[in-house]
């Protein structure tokens, strides 16, 4: 058993500099047939970049597979990789986007099967007295996190349960800093907002979540 | 600093995400309005939740996912020609199908051009047409009505 939880030294070298030179020498011999050099580069980011899909996807097994499918996708593209830039958020980049593919398939295949099983029998759930009670806090997170809009949820996820820095999620999402930092804001707030509405936590009566917060960006 | 600036500033100051001058002067805001002094304990509540919430235990990978890679790698590698034939071979037979569906339409259309058309028929005869047959047709006769090209007989 592991902690998610690791010192941000140690969180950040997966995407730091230190670690990029090095990158762009096993990408270029990759890119050369290298295959073993091409499983270096699997092996440096592997734990890192499952932990955060799973981050998304809360199921393992989805994660374990969804990283497998980003290795393959990054070794169809590695002729694509600009090699002035770092390997790392490329990669994640690749990765959080495939993560965002998947969900959005798996929501409107749930949309699908709400519609086409209509007409079947439905077994009534067992009671439960308050299901809220059996939720753990990091399922209460969840529910709420699922709340707030993809594009928010995903610097909120990166930046305060994966520890990225704004920098690195900028370069991931392929947006300015700026916006990310603003999206980071506005993230926080519904966060904090709809947990006060589930937990009947007083707002201030001036707050709400701007409703076309991204439009005004 | 108003207090809708301060509350942006103030969620990104809950995760340390403020440069100092702007830190500086949202503490001067802060001391100074009381609403954004609950705003601030609201939001610090709701980071330290997540905060907690990052704390998981989970099993880690046994193993690396690059050995099952490298044979689908490989595995793909040595299936790529046959995907190209096989990819070829289903491009030229739905271009084929196509062509003969062309074809075909073509064919019948043509023929149908050749048809000879009503009432313009060189050797003089008339080729039944829907319009003739309807000429050629007797008028529907009433019970009581006499056909002309029979005898008049009427039941005794």
């Amino acid at each position: 058993m592991m902690t998610i939880l690791e010192p941000q030294s140690q969180i950040d070298e997966s995407l730091h500099e230190s670690s990029g030179s090095s990158d762009a020498r096993l990408v270029e011999a990759a890119r050369r047939g290298d295959q073993a050099a091409y499983g270096e580069l699997v092996l440096r980011y592997e734990q890192r970049l499952t932990r955060v899909i799973y981050r998304f996807v809360n199921n393992m097994e989805t994660a374990e597979d969804l990283a497998q499918e980003t290795f393959l996708k990054v070794y169809d593209r590695l002729e694509q990789f600009d090699s002035s830039r770092r390997f790392g958020p490329w990669l994640f980049r690749i990765g959080v986007n495939l993560t965002l593919d998947y969900l959005r398939r798996k929501k409107r295949r749930g949309r699908w099967s709400l519609f086409t099983d209509r007409w079947k029998e439905k077994v009534p759930d067992p009671p439960v007295a308050d299901p809220r009670k059996t939720l753990d806090l990091q399922q209460e997170v969840q529910k709420v996190l699922q709340m707030i809009p993809e594009n928010y949820r995903t610097v909120l996820t990166l930046r305060d349960l994966e520890n990225f820095s704004t920098s690195e999620i900028a370069a991931v999402l392929h947006r300015k800093e700026a916006t990310i930092r603003w999206r980071l804001a506005e993230a926080r707030h519904r966060f904090q907002y709809y947990w006060g509405k589930r937990h009947g936590t007083v707002l201030p009566e001036n707050f709400t979540p701007s409703e076309s917060a991204e439009s005004e960006k | 600093m108003n207090c809708k600036t301060a509350q942006r500033q103030m969620a990104l100051a809950v995760g340390e995400d403020l440069s100092p001058v702007e830190s500086q002067e949202l503490q001067s805001h802060l001391q100074a309005c009381a609403k954004c002094q609950t705003f601030w304990e609201q939001l610090r509540n709701g980071f330290a939740v997540l905060q907690r919430s990052r704390i998981q235990e989970i099993h880690p990978k046994s193993d690396s996912v690059w050995p099952v890679l490298a044979n689908r790698l490989r595995e793909r590698a040595t299936d790529s020609p046959r995907g190209e034939f096989n990819g070829w071979f289903a491009a030229l037979a739905v271009t084929s199908a196509c062509v003969l569906v062309f074809v075909f339409s073509q064919e019948s259309s043509f023929l149908i051009a050749l048809q000879p058309r009503t009432g313009s028929v060189s050797d003089g005869t008339r080729v039944n047409s829907p319009d003739n047959l309807r000429e050629k047709t007797p008028p529907r006769l009433r019970k009581d009505e006499v056909r002309p090209d029979r005898p008049y007989n009427p039941a005794p």
